[in-house]
C-alpha cells in the first residue's frame, strides 16, 4: 500500500449501520415526497370521499363534507397532518382508507399474491434474460448473433398490457393451457409472471449483454485466451463473472418495476393483489391507500437496493476490506432500468 | 535526420475519406423515420389517411375481421378500427409529446443546475433525484393521477414527472463529463471567462446527449401513456386513444383478436421506430466526434 | 549525419532484410508472408502485409515499430488474439513442428499457454479482477491437464516465486487489486511461464510501468528465458529497449518489415532511412542535448537574477474518494522550485511523485494548502477571480494529451483564437491574421485553421495546443508531459519546435516528464521528485553525470540503454 495514504480505520459493522441509516433516510424522504404529491397538490379529498370516488355524481351536503374533513383531519394545516401521518407510519400505521379500512392491513393481505407473480417473474427474467445475453454474445454466426441481440430492444418496446392480452389470447382462449383469470394455484401464476418477465428479461439481457461485450474485449480475457482456454471457458469463467456485477446492481430497480407493473398485469389477468389495490386507489381517488401503495413500492426498492449493496463485496473482491461504497451503476444504466 | 522528410508540413491532413454511401442512414433508420412521419401525419390530419368516421357504427358489420374494406376489422358496434386508430393517434401523440417535454425539460434543468453549480446545490438536488428514483416511476405517475383526476393531459403530466429523475441523472452526468474534460480546464487556464466557457464548450457538448435522451424518452413515454390509458385513466370513451382501444378489445379476446392485436402493433411499431432513431442519433454523434 | 560507416558497408552483404532460411533444431518460430487485414465498412484495410519472422530457441527477437506499424497485430495474429474485425488473410507460421497458422482452433489452443506464453501490455487490466492470482496462474496447468488441482496450486506458487514476487504463498491468495502494477506484471509473467513454454511473447511488457520497475521486469523475463532456453519475441516501440535486450531486431513500418538484423549491427549500420530516423529519435539513445548547456551558474546565480516563478514550501493534500475510511493523500509535500526567464526546468518523477500536481499549482489551476507561489516578484498564491484571469496571460499550460485538450466541436482556428477573444485583443480580421501567424510559427499549414481536431494527427494537435498557448505571448509555459502521448519520431519534432520557440521568444518552460532522456534533451536544470518531495535539483549535465540522491541514480540506471547505444548487455 502506498505509504502516502493514511488509513483511518473503519469497521464493517459501521459500514453496514451507515448504509442502513442511509436507507431509512431515503425511505423517509420518499414518504415525504409521496405525501407532498398526494396531500399537497390541489384537490378536496373530503369531497372525493363523500362522492364515493365520482365527484360528478356527488350528492353530499357541504355539512357532510365538513364532517368528513374533520373526521380525517383534512381541516388541519398540511404540516400538522404530515407530522401526524409520519408518526403513525413510523409505527406501521399507514392510515385508514374510507373504503377499504386500515391501509396496512389491506396491503398485508394483498402482498402475498403479488409477491408470488413478482418472484416467479424475477426468476424467469434472470434465467431467460441472462441465458439470452450469454448465448447472444457466444454464438459466432453473425445472423444468429444479430437475431438474438435484437430481441431485448424488442422486449422493452412492447407494452406489458398487450403482451398479457396476447398470452391470454394464445394460451387461455386458444390452447386452453392456463386459466384466463383468478388466483387459483400455480397455473394461474404462469401467464402473469411470463408477462412481467418479458420486460424484465429484456432489461436484464440488455444490460448484461452490453457488459459482456465490453468485458470480452478486456485485456484479462486475452490473458485467459493466451492460456489456451476454450471460448466457453473464457466466456463463463472470466467475462460472465465480471459482466454480472453491473447487472446485479439494477435488481433493486427491476423489483420496483415489477411491483408497479403488477397494476397492469393484475388488471389484465383479473387477479387480486397490490396492483389491483393500486388500480382501486387511483380509480376511487383513495388518497390514504395510494400513499400506502407508493410507500410500499419505495420500501421494496430501498430494501432490495440495500441488500444488493451489502452483498456486493461478496461478488466483487475489490469492494472488500476497503469498505468503500459499491461501484454504482452508471447513471444511464439506472436511467435505462428505471424506465 | 533529414529535415525535409520529417517536415510536418508534408503530413497529410486527414480528411473524412468515408464514401458518401456510408454517410447515408441505414435502411432500418429510413423505415423508422418513415413510420414516425406517418404517425405524425395521422395525428395532424387524420382525414388524409382515413376517410371513415371513427364514431360511425355500421350495424351491418359487427366484429368483422380485417378485410380490404375494413383494414383493421370492425368492433362490436361496427366502428372501423383502422379509422379509430388513425384518429386516436392525435391524442396519444400529443400526450406523449407533453410527457417528454415535461420530463426532459425539468430533468435537464435539474441536471444542468446540479452539474454546473456543484457543491451543496448538487448534493441536495441529487439526493432528491435518488429519492424519486426509489419510487417506481409508474407508481409516481399513478399517485399524481390520483390527485389530479383522469384525463389525457393529466396522464401526460404524470408520465412526464415520472421520468424527471432519470433525465436529471443523465443530464448531470453529461454536464460533469464535459465539465471535467481537459479542454474545458484548458479553456479556463487560457483566461477565458467562466460564462463563456459554459456557453461555448459545456452546453454544445452536453446538448447532443439530451437530444438523444429526448428521443429515447419518447418511446418510453408512448408506452407509459398507453399503459395508463389502457387502465382507463385517459380520455373518456368513446374518444379513441391507442391504449384505451386495446382495453376495449379485452372482452373479445376469443372472438375478435384484431381488436387488441392491431392497435397494440401500432404502439409497438411507434416505440421501436423512436428507439431506432434515438440509437442512430447517438451513433451519428459519436461518429462525428471520433 | 549518418550512422553507416565504411567498415559496415564493406562487411554488409545485403541479405539482411530477407530472412535467412533456418532449418533443423535452431528453428523455434518461423513466420512466412503473414498478412492481416481489418474489416472497415465492407473493405479490408491491410495492417500486416507479408511479414517474415524467425525466433530460435533461447534467442530474443525484438519487433520494433511505432503505433500502427503492425507489430502488435503480428503478435496477436500468432496467438489467435485478433479482435473480431481483424482476419489473417495469408501466410503461415509454425512453432517447432506444430502449425500455428493456419491451424484449427483446437490445435492452436493446445499450444497456447503450454508451448507459448504471453506477457501483455498493461498489467493493471491484464488480470481477472474477481479471481485470486494463484488460481489464475494455476488455471494454465488445469486447462492443459498438466497437473491436478493441488499440484497446480503448488506449482503456481513456485512460478510466482520465480517471477520475483516475495511471499508468493500470501500473494497467491490475494486478488489483483491488492497488488501494485509491478507485482501484477510479475503475476502475468508467472502465468506466461508456469508451463515452461518454448516461446514467450512479450507485448510492450513494461510501457505501462515506471522506469525503475521496467528494468527489473525486463531482467526477469530475460532470466526466465535463459533458464529454460525459451525463445522470446519482444514487441516494443522503444528501440533503446530493443537494442539493450534483443539478439536480433526486426523493424516494422506500415505493416512491412523494413529492416532486420543482429541488434548491434543494426544500430551501427542501419540502412533504411526509417530505421535511422527511429535511431535518431529514440530519446534513450540520444545523448545530444537540444539546448546549449547554460554557463554553469556561479554560486547563487539564480538569486542574483529575479526568478520568474518561485514555489516556496508548497504543499497539497487530496481527500481520497469518500464512502469508507477517510484517507488523505499528500501529493506535494514542501516543494521549493525557482525558474528564471528563458530557462527550462525539467521536473522529473515517476507516476504518483506529485510532479503533475506541482505543475498545476505552478499554473495556478490548483491552490496549495501551504506555501507560496510567486510570479515575477508578485505573490500569486491566493489570487483569484478577475485578477487571476488577467495573470493567465502571462503563464500558459500545454497538456499531455492533445486529443483531450481541444474541444472536439471547435475548429482549430477558433481554438487558437479563443484566448485572444477572451482578452479582447484583436478584431475578427486581426485574430485571423494572428492565428495564421501562430500556425506558421508551429510549422502547420494555414488551412489547418478550418479543420476540427479529429482530422489532425496527434503531433499536429499538440502543435495546435502549443500555438494556442503562445497566442497571448506568455513569459512562462508549463508543459505537462507534452510528448509522452506521441510516437518517438513525432516526439523529436515537437521537442525541436519547443527549443526553437524558446530561443526565438525567450520563453521559460516548466517541463514535466517521467522520461529522463527527454528531459536531458531540453532542460537546462532538472529537479527530481519522489513521493511529493524534490530529492535533487541542479544543472542537467551535473545531475546526469554525478547524481547525488540514491533515487536519481536508480532512475538513471533504469533508462534502457543507459550504457550507451550499443553498450554491453548485462
Amino acid at each position: 500500500m502506498n505509504p502516502l495514504v493514511r488509513v483511518v480505520p473503519n469497521g464493517t459493522a459501521r459500514h453496514v449501520l451507515g448504509r442502513v441509516g442511509q436507507a431509512v433516510l431515503v425511505l423517509w424522504a420518499a414518504y415525504t415526497v409521496a405525501f407532498g404529491v398526494l396531500y399537497g397538490l390541489p384537490g378536496d379529498p373530503a369531497a372525493l370521499i363523500a362522492a364515493g370516488g365520482d365527484p360528478a355524481n356527488s350528492s353530499a351536503t357541504p355539512e357532510q363534507v365538513a364532517a368528513l374533513r374533520a373526521q380525517y383531519g383534512y381541516d388541519q394545516p398540511l404540516l400538522v397532518q404530515y407530522l401526524h401521518h409520519l408518526g403513525a407510519a413510523a409505527t406501521g400505521d399507514l392510515g385508514v382508507s374510507p373504503r377499504t379500512g386500515p391501509v396496512a392491513a389491506s396491503l398485508a393481505q394483498a402482498l402475498p399474491a403479488t409477491a408470488q407473480i413478482a418472484a416467479l417473474g424475477l426468476v424467469l427474467s434472470v434465467v431467460v434474460g441472462g441465458g439470452l445475453a450469454l448465448l447472444a454474445t457466444y454464438v459466432r454466426a453473425r445472423w444468429a448473433r444479430q437475431l438474438l441481440l435484437s430481441l431485448p430492444p424488442l422486449g422493452v418496446s412492447v407494452p406489458t398490457f398487450w403482451v398479457g392480452l396476447l398470452l391470454l389470447q394464445g394460451f387461455s382462449f386458444g390452447l386452453g393451457w392456463f386459466p384466463a383469470f383468478g388466483n387459483d394455484g400455480f397455473s394461474s401464476l404462469v401467464l402473469p409472471a411470463v408477462t412481467l418477465a418479458v420486460l424484465g428479461s429484456a432489461l436484464i439481457a440488455q444490460v448484461f449483454a452490453r457488459s459482456l461485450r465490453a468485458e470480452a474485449s478486456a485485456a484479462y480475457a486475452d490473458t485467459a485466451r493466451a492460456k489456451g482456454a476454450s471460448r466457453a471457458r473464457v466466456h463463463l469463467r472470466h467475462t460472465a463473472r465480471n459482466a454480472s456485477l453491473p447487472t446485479f446492481t439494477i435488481t433493486g430497480v427491476l423489483v420496483g418495476q415489477f411491483l408497479a407493473g403488477t397494476v397492469v398485469t393484475e388488471t389484465v389477468f383479473s387477479r387480486t393483489g397490490i396492483g389491483q389495490l393500486t388500480a382501486t386507489a387511483v380509480g376511487t381517488q383513495d388518497i390514504p391507500l395510494a400513499l400506502g401503495v407508493v410507500v410500499l413500492g419505495a420500501t421494496v426498492v430501498v430494501t432490495v437496493s440495500l441488500v444488493v449493496d451489502l452483498l456486493y463485496p461478496v461478488l466483487d473482491p475489490r469492494m472488500r476490506r476497503t469498505g468503500r461504497a459499491p461501484r454504482r451503476p452508471s447513471a444511464d444504466l439506472v436511467a435505462e432500468a428505471a424506465r | 535526420m533529414s529535415a525535409a522528410t520529417l517536415d510536418p508540413r508534408v503530413d497529410p491532413v486527414r480528411r473524412s475519406t468515408a464514401p458518401v454511401l456510408a454517410r447515408l442512414p441505414a435502411p432500418g433508420v429510413v423505415l423508422a423515420a418513415a413510420w414516425l412521419v406517418l404517425v405524425v401525419l395521422a395525428a395532424a390530419a387524420p382525414t388524409l389517411l382515413s376517410g371513415t368516421d371513427p364514431y360511425a357504427a355500421d350495424t351491418g358489420a359487427l366484429l368483422q375481421p380485417p378485410s380490404a374494406h375494413h383494414w383493421f376489422g370492425t368492433d362490436q358496434i361496427g366502428r372501423d378500427l383502422y379509422s379509430r386508430v388513425v384518429h386516436g393517434s392525435s391524442l396519444s401523440l400529443r400526450a406523449t409529446l407533453v410527457a417528454v417535454a415535461v420530463g426532459v425539460c425539468l430533468g435537464a434543468a435539474v441536471g444542468l443546475v446540479a452539474g454546473a453549480a456543484g457543491g451543496w446545490v448538487d448534493a441536495v438536488l441529487m439526493r432528491l433525484v435518488d429519492v424519486l428514483l426509489a419510487i417506481p416511476s409508474l407508481l409516481l405517475s399513478l399517485a399524481i393521477i390520483t390527485v389530479l383526476g383522469f384525463g389525457t393531459l393529466n396522464v401526460a403530466v404524470a408520465v412526464g414527472f415520472g421520468s424527471v429523475a432519470a433525465c436529471a441523472r443523465v443530464m448531470r452526468a453529461e454536464v460533469l463529463r464535459v465539465h471535467g474534460s481537459t479542454y474545458v480546464e484548458a479553456s479556463a487556464s487560457l483566461g477565458v471567462r467562466r460564462p463563456t466557457v459554459l456557453l461555448r464548450h459545456v452546453l454544445p457538448n452536453a446538448a447532443g446527449p439530451v437530444l438523444v435522451l429526448a428521443a429515447l424518452d419518447f418511446g418510453t413515454a408512448v408506452l407509459a401513456v398507453s399503459s395508463l390509458s389502457f387502465l382507463g385513466y385517459g380520455a373518456k370513451p368513446p374518444t379513441p386513444e391507442w391504449g384505451s382501444l386495446v382495453a376495449s378489445g379485452r372482452d373479445f379476446l376469443g372472438s375478435g383478436w384484431w381488436l387488441t392485436t392491431l392497435p397494440g402493433l401500432v404502439i409497438v411499431a411507434t416505440v421501436l421506430a423512436a428507439n431506432r432513431l434515438a440509437r442512430a442519433l447517438e451513433g451519428r454523434r459519436e461518429g462525428d466526434l471520433r | 549525419m549518418t550512422l553507416t560507416t565504411p567498415r559496415a558497408a564493406a562487411e554488409h552483404d545485403g541479405h539482411r532484410s530477407t530472412p535467412e532460411p533456418r532449418t533443423g533444431q535452431d528453428r523455434l518460430l518461423a513466420v512466412r508472408g503473414l498478412e492481416v487485414g481489418y474489416r472497415r465498412a465492407r473493405r479490408t484495410v491491410p495492417a500486416v502485409r507479408g511479414v517474415d519472422l524467425d525466433v530460435a530457441p533461447g534467442e530474443t527477437v525484438a519487433l520494433v515499430g511505432e503505433s500502427g506499424s503492425g507489430k502488435s497485430t503480428t503478435a496477436h495474429a500468432l496467438l489467435g488474439l485478433l479482435p473480431p474485425t481483424a482476419r489473417v488473410t495469408g501466410g503461415t507460421a509454425v512453432l517447432g513442428d506444430d502449425p500455428l497458422l493456419p491451424a484449427t482452433e483446437r490445435g492452436r489452443r493446445a499450444l497456447l499457454g503450454r508451448r507459448t506464453g504471453l506477457v501483455p501490455q498493461d498489467p493493471m487490466v491484464g488480470l481477472n479482477p474477481v479471481v485470486r492470482v494463484g488460481d489464475q496462474v494455476a488455471e494454465v496447468l488445469r486447462i492443459h491437464g498438466l497437473a491436478d488441482a493441488a499440484e497446480a496450486r503448488e506449482r503456481a506458487v513456485e512460478a510466482l516465486a520465480r517471477a520475483g514476487l516475495d511471499a508468493p504463498e500470501v500473494r497467491a491468495r490475494q486478488h489483483p487489486h491488492e497488488l501494485s502494477g509491478g507485482m501484477r506484471q510479475r503475476v502475468l509473467i508467472a502465468i506466461a511461464t508456469v508451463a515452461e513454454p518454448a516461446l514467450l511473447v512479450a507485448d510492450e511488457p513494461t510501457s505501462a510501468l515506471d522506469v525503475t520497475v521496467q528494468r527489473r521486469i525486463l531482467d526477469r523475463i530475460a532470466e526466465l528465458g535463459a533458464r529454460t532456453g525459451t525463445g522470446v519475441l519482444l514487441i516494443t516501440h522503444d528501440l533503446g529497449v530493443a537494442v539493450e535486450r534483443a539478439d536480433r531486431i526486426v523493424v516494422m513500418k506500415d505493416g512491412l518489415v523494413v529492416e532486420s538484423g543482429p541488434a548491434r549491427q543494426l544500430v551501427a549500420e542501419a540502412e533504411h532511412p526509417y530505421t535511422r530516423a527511429l535511431l535518431a529519435a529514440a530519446p534513450s539513445l540520444t545523448t545530444r542535448p537540444l539546448v546549449e548547456a547554460r554557463p554553469l551558474p556561479a554560486a547563487g546565480a539564480s538569486q542574483e537574477q529575479e526568478p520568474l516563478l518561485a514555489l516556496r514550501g508548497v504543499r497539497k493534500e487530496f481527500a481520497l474518494p469518500a464512502g469508507g475510511p477517510r484517507r488523505v493523500l499528500t501529493a506535494v509535500d514542501g516543494v521549493d522550485l525557482t525558474l528564471v526567464r528563458g530557462e527550462t526546468l525539467g521536473l522529473v518523477g515517476e507516476s504518483g511523485s506529485g510532479k503533475s500536481t506541482t505543475a498545476r499549482i505552478a499554473a495556478r489551476l490548483l491552490t496549495p494548502d501551504a506555501g507560496t507561489v510567486t510570479f515575477d516578484g508578485e505573490d500569486v498564491t491566493g489570487v483569484r477571480g478577475e485578477r487571476l484571469r488577467r495573470l493567465r496571460r502571462r503563464f500558459q499550460l500545454v497538456y499531455q494529451n492533445p486529443y483531450a485538450s481541444l474541444d472536439p466541436r471547435q475548429r482549430v482556428g477558433a481554438s487558437i483564437a479563443e484566448p485572444l477573444r477572451a482578452f479582447g485583443l484583436a478584431d475578427r480580421a486581426g485574430r485571423a491574421a494572428r492565428v495564421a501567424g501562430l500556425l506558421d510559427r508551429v510549422a502547420l499549414p494555414g488551412e489547418v485553421a478550418e479543420r476540427r481536431p479529429a482530422e489532425l494527427s496527434g503531433g499536429q494537435r499538440q502543435r495546435v495546443a502549443i500555438a494556442r498557448a503562445l497566442a497571448l505571448q506568455p513569459d512562462l509555459v508549463v508543459l505537462d508531459e507534452p510528448v509522452s502521448a506521441l510516437d518517438v519520431s513525432v516526439q523529436a519534432r515537437i521537442l525541436e519546435l519547443l527549443v526553437e520557440l524558446q530561443d526565438d521568444l525567450g520563453l521559460a518552460y516548466l517541463f514535466i516528464s517521467h522520461d529522463l532522456a527527454v528531459v536531458r534533451q531540453v532542460a537546462h536544470r532538472v529537479a527530481v521528485m519522489q513521493s511529493g518531495r524534490v530529492v535533487e535539483t541542479g544543472p542537467t549535465e551535473a545531475v546526469f553525470a554525478d547524481p547525488q540522491a540514491a533515487y536519481t541514480r536508480e532512475l538513471l540506471d533504469a533508462i534502457p540503454g543507459s550504457g550507451g547505444p550499443a553498450g554491453a548487455r548485462r
